[in-house]
């Protein structure tokens, strides 16, 4: 149906130019599905962007000896043409819902206009169909949400829309971009039900851009792996995931958490209580009604959290958003006060108060992009909590903070430079350093790999295992993957709803969940 | 929604009561009566006047029966003119200073956001310079330099428009109006532009294009709404500079508004005149900011319905 | 330190000066600024003739070799006029942006680090202060205190402090929400060391972009007053005044308006070039990688 041969795209800009795409070719059938994988920049959103006229030009160019669409020559097409087939024939999807829809209008009204650009009938038939679509989706009460805004929807839910408003073109081919990595993974998991439920209806073609490879090798039939532009591998899915013949497809795989190689080697049999949290609660209040009938509403975030974190151990923390994880983590570092309930590190009521104790605790973040203060050299950045606790004298501090470089993995040469000279995944390792310069005891890290590309978090992870074996370090591991927690913790705790709803010892929750949540999440779990 | 307007309005009361209070504290400050200087008034006559304007009074028994007066519309007589309420001074020449401000507005919506639109749609080419350059004359050139300049090229050199009043030959409404808007144009061209860019980047709009929506539906249907938010915004400043622009404005072209008044008054000290005229600026002020902040929660569907469940 | 060779990395600073650099009109609005500013200071030796010396016999002259600028009616010289009015005009932008600046990030400051109650007070003030006709009062200011440069400076000062401390609360609001700052603080740092090196560093960037915006408005402002003959008053100028002077004459002697007029927008031009110029060269965006 799709034949694309030998498909360049460069880009060609002031600072010179780049590929962005050399030489990809495929082809897919109507009820096949095609995954197109790679790590962030590796070309495989750009590929499908340009045969459908999405890439600006200049400052791109695109070639490609052919790209024929059930006989249409698609690059040759003009742009009244192009516009037929796109969103008609080739329908897309994208990465982002809460983004990806136009929060001005309606969302009926978003449906209705890509019925009436590709389809030849009144706006009222249009209106039928787009209900229709709505309801194929699994949107409960489609006629009164067809006049719905898009902010009126939850994450998932958007998502729901997007495809519906994809689907009701009757598309032969759907490009879905990233469709499911903004979203929790029991949405996930509903949203690839659904996609291949459609596509088994309607017979159609699916390709399937993302960078995670357990969720490909869920949908996929055929795979095309990219690194930087460049195809790497191509095949049949069952082939390419179980006999990969490129290194980096190998790298790739390997970087997939697998919780049967747990990366810490040793068990953790220590009942020595680090922190204790008992009966911890949190809730705000907010104001609703008009100002004359003003009521305040009480907004529970979290309930009854009881939990231990012992010496040495890495605890997991699972939960998808608003499960109230973050909201524990900010109560626990002291970011924030609970309304009620205790927080006791080792024995004593945990305070921040003193430099002594505020050490103890550190943390590490997210996003390695907001993490590192810009204007502060790496040297300065590391120097800072050293002297601060007095951990060295001036004379041995640039041994000490090349010290710590070398122990995350970073070269001693380079303190000298700005955390903007680096790459995402170094300046995670810089975090972890500045965190590890004031000796902690007990290391809280929130989501650290969830903004790194798969290979990168492999490493990362690796390193987090490493410093906790080698140091002793207690740490309390935050995150919504739970292959990431399952491979990487002793413990684990799942909440849901600002509760936890079970706790345990990390393999027998995922191996015999007792929670019907646990239970959901765990299913959820693209399977590998 | 009528919560939130009704809350709006009531906030906006106490920052008009502020603006009376703040006026009439610093008039009665100022040094030197009102008829300092009308020499050798008989004592007699001062203490006609005095009781005539209210000056016999106690400070604060003046300022209660001045906003009581106001409430009723009446902003009380002028010193100047003894003939002449101040209402009246001001119900003959707001009208003008109106229609003026109007036609200025208009002129800078719809040259200014055409041109920002038009420089948002090709970044960084030859027509987005051109017109940033032009917006960039328009913003560097004040309208007291740009006023006489049109004056003496399309006035006095050419001589194809009247160079001064309003509404009495065919057109001299023209330069006005185009002194007066040509800023706040080139900055509606800036925010405009601004505007376009950050929402044709987003996601929302590669949707639209992803459904096969010609590039101009594209722009119009789902661009505009959100582009043009920032210039919705900047209505309620712009009216306040659009009202001390008509100072200028209508000096040079011997236009005779509120604004002029508002000159001549604070020339002549006449007291009055200067409280009247600073509220009833200060109320069309404040009430384009109310009009800017409801339309800007109307036009945004999230908002209009926080504030719909508040 | 140790002999081996450092490799130095690049601030956000330099590389926002790299940047700066490569922009010529930006350049060009800085040089033409640079000699304004230094011809400003160094007028009372420099000037071709002195302030007051008229020439009644002269009378108004156009453009000429003695006269480089002409003369105006009373037989002034044009140039020396105009060169003492930028001492003026660029004064009032300076000092009366440096008062809006004080102010402004004093406020902006307090209110974005201390938050809560504080902020939303502070906040409120800076919203009640908003919607008032501050054109207008300054207009009522120096009607009833009189015409004074010190009034003056205090007046459009205290009108521009407002959107300074919008923009620094912003800013501070913005930085502290950001990961390096709970860093900082989950380290221990004290707060006058988290303001100093985290908060102050990363502000400064949109401080200095909007300080160098703020100048032109407030030439501009004090123009306006002077143009309507509220503001600086003879026999001392300012570009506004003879603006105003030019208008009344322009019939006769246009360039009696074009010079000072020209230069005026001339400086607007170059600072708002500048600020623009700055802003591109100090976004965080373009410099996150």
């Amino acid at each position: 149906m799709l034949d694309v041969e030998s498909l360049s795209v460069k880009f060609h800009t002031r600072n010179g130019s780049s590929t962005a795409v050399e030489d990809l070719s495929f082809t897919i059938d109507a009820g096949e599905t095609l995954g197109i994988v790679g790590e962030s920049g590796s070309g495989k959103s750009v590929s499908c962007y340009s045969m459908l006229g999405l890439v600006p030009c200049p400052p791109g160019e695109i070639q490609a000896k052919s790209v024929d669409f059930n006989g249409k020559k698609l690059l040759q097409l003009n742009n009244k043409e192009l516009r037929k087939i796109r969103g008609g024939r080739i329908s897309m999807i994208f990465q982002d819902p809460m983004t990806s829809l136009n929060p001005f209008m309606r969302i009926g009204e978003q449906i209705r206009e890509a019925i009436c650009l590709h389809q030849d009938i009144d706006k009222n038939q249009a209106k039928v169909r787009a209900i229709a679509a709505l309801e194929e989706v699994g949107i409960k009460n489609p006629e009164a949400r067809f006049r719905d805004f898009p902010h009126e929807f939850s994450g998932g839910m958007r998502q729901r829309v997007m495809i519906a408003m994809a689907l009701a073109t009757e598309p032969e081919i759907l490009i879905a971009d990233e469709p499911t990595t903004a979203l929790d993974v029991t949405i996930q998991a509903q949203i690839l039900e659904l996609l291949k439920q459609v596509q088994q209806q309607r017979n159609l073609a699916i390709i399937f851009i993302s960078h995670d490879l357990a969720v490909v090798k869920d949908v996929a039939d055929k795979v095309i792996v990219m690194e930087k532009g460049v195809v790497i591998e191509t095949g049949p899915a069952q082939e390419i995931f179980s006999q990969p013949k490129h290194d980096y497809t190998k790298k790739l795989l390997q970087a997939i958490p697998d919780p049967d190689k747990a990366l810490k080697s040793n068990e953790h049999n220590n009942s020595d209580v680090l922190l204790d949290v008992a009966a911890l609660y949190k809730s705000y209040q907010r104001t609703e009604g008009p100002f004359w009938r003003k009521r305040k509403v009480e907004q529970e975030v979290l309930k009854n959290i009881c939990f231990n974190v012992y010496r040495g151990e890495i605890l997991g923390l699972v939960g998808e958003s608003g499960s109230g994880k973050s909201t524990l983590s900010n109560i626990i570092t002291g970011l924030l006060d609970a309304s009620s309930g205790s927080i006791n590190y080792n024995g004593r009521e945990l305070r921040f108060d003193t430099l002594a104790q505020r050490k103890k605790v550190q943390l590490v973040f997210q996003d390695p992009y907001a993490s590192l203060n810009p204007r502060m050299t790496i040297f300065d950045c590391l120097a800072e909590p050293l002297l601060l606790h007095k951990i060295v004298e001036k004379p041995q501090l640039q041994e000490k903070v090349e010290g710590l470089m070398v122990e995350v993995g970073l070269s001693k040469e380079v303190i000298w430079r700005y955390p903007h000279e680096f790459s995402g995944g170094q300046r995670q390792r810089i975090a972890i350093a500045r965190a590890l310069a004031c000796e902690p005891e007990l290391l809280i890290a929130d989501e650290p790999v969830s903004a790194l590309d798969v290979t990168i978090q492999a490493q990362i992870l690796r390193l987090l295992a490493e410093l906790s074996e080698r140091k002793g370090l207690t740490m309390l591991f935050i995150s919504h993957d739970l292959s990431v927690v399952h491979s990487l913790c002793d413990r684990v705790i799942v909440m849901d709803k600002g509760q936890i709803v079970e706790q345990g010892d990390c393999d027998s929750v995922f191996k015999q969940p007792q929670h019907r949540y646990t239970q959901s999440l765990i299913n959820a779990i693209p399977k590998f | 929604m009528l919560s939130y307007i009704v809350k709006r309005v009531l906030a906006a009361i106490p920052v008009l009561f502020l603006v009376v209070l703040i006026t009439f504290i610093l008039v009665r400050i100022a040094p030197g009566g009102p008829f300092d200087e009308e020499r050798s008034v008989p004592p007699q006559v001062l203490e006609n006047l005095n009781k005539r304007y209210n000056l016999d009074l106690p400070v604060h028994e003046q300022f209660f029966s001045y906003v009581g007066n106001l409430l009723q519309g009446d902003f009380g007589p002028s010193f100047k003119y003894p003939n002449r309420s101040v209402t009246e001074i001001i119900s003959t020449g707001a009208p003008v200073t109106i229609e003026l401000g109007l036609y200025a507005l208009i002129f800078a919506m719809i040259l200014g956001c055409s041109a920002g639109v038009f420089a948002a749609l090709r970044p960084n080419s030859w027509r987005d310079y051109s017109a940033m350059s032009t917006a960039m004359i328009g913003i560097c050139v004040p309208s007291f330099v740009l006023g006489p300049l049109l004056v003496l090229i399309f006035g006095i050199y050419l001589g194809w428009l009247p160079v001064s009043g309003w509404g009495y030959s065919p057109g001299d409404k023209i330069l006005p109006a185009l002194t007066l808007g040509a800023a706040y144009a080139a900055y509606l061209a800036r925010l405009s532009r601004g505007g376009m860019l950050e929402v044709l980047n987003q996601d929302y709009i590669r949707t639209a294009r992803a459904k096969g929506l010609p590039e101009w539906q594209v722009v119009i249907k789902h661009g505009l709404r959100g582009g043009l938010t920032p210039v919705i915004a900047f209505l309620g400043p712009a009216a306040a500079g659009l009202l001390s622009g008509s100072f200028v404005v209508e000096t040079i072209y011997q236009i005779p508004g509120i604004g002029r008044f508002f000159l001549q008054a604070a020339f002549n000290r006449d007291y009055t005149m200067i409280l009247g005229t600073t509220i009833f600026f200060a109320f069309l002020i404040i009430l384009f900011n109310l009009i800017t902040d409801i339309l800007l929660v109307w036009l945004n569907p999230k908002l209009r319905s926080e504030v719909f469940n508040q | 330190m140790s002999t081996d060779i450092k490799i130095q990395g690049n601030s956000l600073f330099s590389d926002a000066l790299r940047r700066l650099k490569k922009n010529k009109l930006a350049m060009a609005g800085a040089a033409f600024l640079l000699v304004l500013t230094i011809i400003s200071i160094l007028t009372p030796w420099i000037a071709p003739y002195s302030y007051e010396t008229q020439d009644l016999y002269l009378g108004a002259t156009p453009p000429s070799a003695e006269h480089w600028l002409g003369t105006d009616v009373l037989g002034r010289d044009q140039l020396t006029r105009i060169m003492y009015g930028s001492r003026i005009s660029l004064m009032v932008g300076v000092i009366a942006t440096s008062v809006a600046l004080l102010i402004g990030v004093l406020w902006g400051t307090i209110a974005g680090f201390a938050g809560g109650r504080v902020d939303s007070i502070m906040m409120r003030i800076v919203d009640v202060l908003y919607a008032l006709p501050f054109s207008i009062f300054i207009i009522l200011l120096t009607v009833v205190f009189g015409r004074s440069m010190l009034l003056l400076f205090l007046a459009i000062g205290a009108v521009e402090w407002l959107t300074m401390a919008r923009i620094i609360r912003g800013q501070v609001l913005s930085i502290k929400s950001q990961e390096y700052v709970t860093a900082a603080r989950a380290i221990g740092l004290p707060p006058w060391r988290i303001i100093s090196r985290y908060l102050i560093p990363n502000a400064l960037g949109p401080i200095i972009v909007y300080t160098t915006l703020t100048i032109p408005s407030v030439i501009l402002l004090e123009s306006f007053l002077s143009f309507l003959g509220l503001g600086i008053q003879p026999p001392q100028s300012s570009w506004g005044s003879l603006i105003s002077y030019g208008v009344e004459t322009m019939e006769e002697y246009p360039w009696l308006l074009i010079f000072p007029g020209l230069i005026l927008s001339l400086t607007l031009f170059s600072l708002n070039f500048l600020g623009d110029g700055l802003r591109d060269a100090l976004d965080p965006k373009a410099s996150k990688d």
